[in-house]
Order: structure tokens, then C-alpha cells, then sequence
């Protein structure tokens, strides 16, 4: 597989600071805790996990909107933290984003026009009659029509405020975009529209995507590398099509059965008792061991390696040496 | 049979500068005892004022019900008055919110909002409100629930806080529940946990149950049949199995085919073409006429919500 974008043992901790003068030492939450996965030209890797695992940390490292704590990430080769001035800029144009509320991620008061400009404008490589003729390919790219750029976003739907979203990530030729559930705050009959573009885009313009998703479904008919993430640390990595028909870890296993209840293969909804317990005192060993189903007696003192068990599946669990 | 809940022609509208936007408009259904309806549609079909028009909360003064019937228990809610009502929401049915994070007041603690209801529809107070009170969150099992009774919103988790609602709206022992999705804000694993207790706690009280949801897969494993909304009408009610097996009008064909399946992988979904229908400006006969795959000429007469065997209904000329 040719990396494009690598992530080797990335840590993200926040510091967590007492007042008083008498307390001492600061404690962290561990956001990300040693996470490693890479994503090929013109693939998919998808996150999934419940909320506070740390895929959105994880998507802000990747965007270098934080500084990791420990490891690295390596874009064609080389560690993105390292680099300054030009090299930075030309980075931040091949890495772009598209989040989850098209509400909330465009500027009411810009029309759309000036909101694909902007990141064109950053990156500052390109003249005027340039960036004009970038929008212009972004609107037709996402298939909305070029009158749009003097309207606001007010004046357009759910949908294609995403797809406008997606045009501003488009508009700096990024072979690399992070969605970060681009779908979930969409009406259900736009989705499907929304997912298809965003494949269609992907074999065209051969992009890399980075999803980060939490319903199972749109994952396995988007990705075809995947990760389960859970209290910071990656529990289990595949190629989705083994994921899906051989889940590992008792998490994956678990997260697959919930939804595949309301997913009419069966109504039998297997229950994971108890909820996800504060990262900033994760239980000690293996740190998803007080709720798992298949819990020995190894689990709670000792955290299982991350290690590779069958071709690309790479588990964490104590379950499989 | 004695049904629990009649609704019949239900027209809830809204009066507003662009003109009459018409929420709920005119829609039929009944509801048994221990039976659950699943209400599915988009934003704006017209579902979550449904379950206000049945509360009588439709926001004022822009909106109002304008038409037809809600009789529950054999009484027209319609006729009720205020204070009438007041004893029947939360009494005899409680709604369950979407929200978690805002349907609970972040400046009383858990025991004053949960016993504010006992106290008011049951009566109680002292050391039996106090036993119920705890009583009720070891049913929607709360850990350590005398503790938690004095926790404020903010120190429980999500799950945490949907419970409580549910703690509150099992207080009175409705005969009627309404929860209108009340899991799109919880994680899966806590979905699942969450609706094998709304399962039990319709069972446990006997009562009926209105589901509102977006999500089919949901209503498959919650609910006895489902009513498909599409721009404040029904455009088909069946039985779960048959409207699975086979849906009759085009936009719950297509919605179904729309969703992405967890069972296989599909390398490109069926997408609806075109947008969500903008309620003030309606297209004349069916509102779904413009996004249909197989409109005719006759679309432009709205289609009478027809019946077929198995109590299968749905509104479409060319259901068959």
C-alpha cells in the first residue's frame, strides 16, 4: 500500500490544573494514547467509536490544529510538526476538512463565493483570475450551479450546504480530506445523495479520505481500511470487508451488534452494560476490561499489545496471542 | 377493540408571514393498548408536531389546531381545558423529548424535578414521595439512585440523563408514552441499552407507545406497525413486516433503499433526487410528486389514503 499519510504512536494529553496552592502535579486526560494507522492515496480510512474516544482529537492532530504530545505524522514521508514556512502552507492545502454541522461551518454572513476564496486565499500561491476560475471547478465538482457564489447560505438546503462545505475543501486540490460525520446532521433522503458524491469525487480526483463516523453502516459502504477506537487507544484495525465479517475485539464485536439490531438483521439487542468511563481515570489494563463480555483475569492487570492476527487485522485484546 | 388513542383528520397549522404552513394536515390513526406506533419521516414531515398536537403544546399563537379529532380514553382532548390538560400530560401521557441535555432544568437537582410530578399528579410527599422517587430510578437502573437524587443534569453522563426523563415520564404510570427520538443523542451502545427499557417500560405499564424516529432499523425492533410521514400527512401505515417486505409507496421504497444496509455492501445507494418539500409553497395534489420516480398526470389530485389487505394503507395513486 502506498502511504500517503501515516500516523505512528500519536499521543495527545491535556493538562487538567488544579487551583489551590496546596495541590501538587497536574493531571491529564488522555485523549489519544498511542494510535498508529496509515491512509493509502485514494482510500478510506474510517474511525469509528462512541463519543469521547478521541477520533475528533485524533482528526485535529491530523489537521495540525494540535500539537501531539508524542509521535508523529507523516505526510508522503515526512513529519508534518517539522515543517515551516512554505513547506507548512503547501500541507495545510493538501489536508482539508469537512465537518459535521453545514450550519454551523459556514459563515452566514459570507457569500459563498468569499467562503471557497478563503482557503485559496491563505494558501496565497495563486492571482486573482485563478482562484475565480478554482471556484468556479469547486461549485461544478460538487454539481451545484456557478450562480451560487453571490448567494449566502441561507438560501440553500441541508445537503448542498455540505456539498458547499465540500467544495471549499475541494477548491485547494487537498489530496487528502478529513470528514468528520459529514452525513449524520443531514436529512435521511440527502444522505445517500451526499455519500454518492462524495465517492464519485474520490475516484475522480483519486482523494484520500479520513472518516470519522459513528454509525456503522455508512462507514462499511464508504471505507475499505477501519479502525475502532475506544478510550483514546485503537482497539482494533482492518480492511473493512474483514471487520465487518470477522470482528475481533469483544468492542468491535459488541458495536457491530448494536447496530446491526436496528439494522433488521436481528431485534435481539445484545446489551453492553455500563457506559464509557472517564478518560481522565481509565480503568487500569485493558481499558474497555469492566464492561467487556469475555473479561479474564489478565485483563484489568496487564494491557494487551496491539498486534497484527490475521493479514492486516491488527486486534488489542488478550483474547488472541 | 378498545382503542387508546383516536386521532382523526388532525389538522395542525401554522399562520406566519409567508403564508399557512400546514404542520400536521389531516392525518388519521389509532393506537391500542400496549400496542407502538412508529411515526417515520424527515425534518418538517410534520412527526414531532404531531406528538405536540396530541399534548396541545402546538407553540402559540403561530400555530393552531385547526381541525379534526384526538380522542384518548374516549375523550376528545380538544374540548379539554387547560387545567383539564395539565392533569392529563405527564399524568396519563408523558413525552419523552429528544434532547437529554435540554429537556432537564440545569439548576434543580434530579429528586426536585422528579418529585415535583409525584407530588403534583399523585400527591405524595414526605417518605413514600422520597421511596418512589428512588424507586423509579432503580427501575430505569440508575446505579446507587439515593445518591443520584441529588445530582444536578451536569454530573450525569448522557445515557445518565435520558434516563431520568424516562424515570419521569414512568413516575405516573401513563397509558400513553410518547418518545419522540429519544436516542438520536445517545452513543450506540447506549441506544441499545436505552430502548430495551422503553420496550420494558411499555410492557410493565400496558401502555401505548408513539416512536418518533427517522431511523427504520430502530422502528423494526421497537414498534407493532409504523405510519411513514412525508410533508404533515400519512403516505403509509402497515404492519413492521409488511413494510419491509413490501412498501407501497414510492417514498418509503425510496427511503428504504436510500439508507445504507449494515448486512452488504452496496458500491452506490439509490439517492431521492431533489430536495426536502418546502411546506409553505406545497406542490398541488401529492407533495411528493415532485421527487417521485413514477408520477403521473393523476398526481396532481392528492391520492385518498387507500386501503389494502393485512392493514396495509398507504397514498399513492398506483399502489397496488
Amino acid at each position: 500500500m502506498e502511504r500517503l499519510l501515516e500516523v505512528q504512536g500519536i499521543k495527545k494529553y491535556f493538562p487538567i490544573r488544579k487551583r489551590g496552592f496546596l495541590s501538587r502535579g497536574t493531571r491529564w486526560v488522555k485523549a489519544v494514547d498511542g494510535v498508529d494507522f496509515a491512509i493509502g492515496e485514494g482510500q478510506t480510512f474510517s474511525i469509528v467509536g462512541e463519543s469521547g474516544c478521541g477520533k475528533t482529537t485524533l482528526s485535529r492532530l491530523l489537521l495540525l490544529l494540535e500539537k501531539p504530545t508524542e509521535g508523529s505524522v507523516r505526510f508522503r514521508g515526512v513529519d508534518v510538526n517539522r515543517l515551516q514556512g512554505h513547506d507548512l502552507k503547501s500541507y495545510r492545502t493538501s489536508v482539508q476538512a469537512v465537518f459535521q454541522d453545514p450550519y454551523g461551518s459556514l459563515n452566514p454572513r459570507m457569500r459563498i463565493g468569499a467562503i471557497i476564496n478563503e482557503p485559496l486565499q491563505a494558501c496565497g500561491l495563486l492571482t486573482k483570475r485563478e482562484r475565480e476560475e478554482r471556484i468556479e471547478s469547486a461549485l461544478k465538482e460538487v454539481r451545484l450551479s456557478g450562480d451560487a457564489v453571490d448567494r449566502y447560505p441561507h438560501e440553500f438546503s441541508g445537503g448542498q450546504r455540505q456539498r458547499i462545505a465540500l467544495a471549499r475543501a475541494l477548491a485547494t486540490r487537498p489530496s487528502v480530506i478529513v470528514l468528520d460525520e459529514p452525513v449524520s446532521a443531514l436529512d435521511v433522503s440527502v444522505r445517500a445523495n451526499v455519500m454518492n458524491l462524495l465517492k464519485d469525487l474520490q475516484k475522480e480526483l483519486k482523494l484520500a479520505y479520513l472518516l470519522i463516523a459513528h454509525d456503522l453502516a455508512t462507514v462499511r459502504h464508504m471505507s475499505d481500511y477501519m479502525g475502532v477506537m475506544y478510550l483514546g487507544k485503537m482497539v482494533e484495525r482492518a480492511p473493512s470487508e474483514e471487520f465487518y465479517s470477522h470482528p475481533l475485539h469483544p468492542y468491535g464485536q459488541v458495536l457491530l451488534a448494536a447496530a446491526a439490531s436496528r439494522g433488521g438483521l436481528e431485534c435481539d439487542i445484545r446489551i453492553l452494560q455500563g457506559e464509557v468511563p472517564s478518560p481522565l481515570d481509565p480503568p487500569a489494563g485493558c481499558r474497555f476490561h469492566p464492561r467487556c463480555l469475555k473479561v479474564m483475569d489478565i485483563c484489568p492487570r496487564e494491557e494487551p499489545a496491539f498486534t497484527e492476527v490475521g493479514k492486516g487485522h491488527w486486534v488489542a485484546c488478550h483474547l488472541y496471542k | 377493540m378498545d382503542k387508546l388513542l383516536v386521532v382523526e383528520d388532525l389538522k395542525t397549522h401554522f399562520f406566519i408571514r409567508r403564508g399557512v404552513i400546514k404542520a400536521v394536515d389531516g392525518v388519521t390513526f389509532s393506537l391500542g393498548r400496549g400496542e407502538s406506533l412508529g411515526l417515520v419521516g424527515e425534518s418538517g414531515s410534520g412527526k414531532s408536531m404531531m406528538c405536540l398536537s396530541i399534548l396541545r403544546l402546538v407553540p402559540q399563537p403561530a400555530g393552531r389546531i385547526v381541525g379534526g379529532s384526538i380522542r384518548f380514553e374516549g375523550d376528545n382532548l380538544l374540548d379539554k381545558t387547560e387545567r383539564e390538560m395539565r392533569y392529563i400530560r405527564g399524568g396519563k401521557i408523558a413525552l419523552i423529548p429528544q434532547d437529554p441535555m435540554t429537556s432537564l432544568d440545569p439548576t434543580f437537582s434530579v429528586w426536585s424535578q422528579l418529585s415535583e410530578r409525584l407530588r403534583l399528579h399523585r400527591g405524595l410527599s414526605g417518605k413514600p414521595l422520597w421511596d418512589r422517587s428512588v424507586e423509579l430510578l432503580r427501575q430505569v437502573r440508575i446505579p446507587s439512585p439515593e445518591e443520584r437524587l441529588h445530582a444536578y443534569p451536569h454530573q450525569l453522563s448522557g445515557g445518565m440523563r435520558q434516563r431520568v426523563i424516562g424515570a419521569m415520564a414512568l413516575g405516573c404510570e401513563p397509558s400513553l408514552l410518547i418518545a419522540d427520538e429519544p436516542t438520536t443523542a445517545l452513543d450506540v451502545t447506549i441506544q441499545a441499552q436505552y430502548l430495551l427499557l422503553l420496550r420494558e417500560m411499555r410492557d410493565r405499564l400496558g401502555a401505548g407507545l408513539i416512536f418518533v424516529t427517522h431511523d427504520l432499523g430502530i422502528v423494526e425492533c421497537m414498534c407493532d406497525r409504523v405510519a411513514v410521514m412525508y410533508a404533515g400527512k400519512i403516505v403509509e401505515e402497515a404492519p413492521v413486516t409488511s413494510i419491509f417486505a413490501d412498501a407501497r409507496h414510492p417514498y418509503t421504497r425510496a427511503l428504504l433503499k436510500s439508507v445504507p444496509r449494515l448486512g452488504e455492501r452496496s458500491e452506490r445507494l439509490t439517492a431521492i433526487e431533489g430536495q426536502p418539500p418546502d411546506l409553505a409553497r406545497l406542490p398541488t395534489g401529492c407533495a411528493f410528486r415532485p421527487r417521485c420516480p413514477i408520477r403521473v398526470g393523476l398526481c396532481e389530485e392528492y391520492p385518498p389514503l387507500a386501503q389494502f389487505e393485512g392493514g396495509h394503507r398507504a397514498a399513492c395513486w398506483l399502489a397496488k
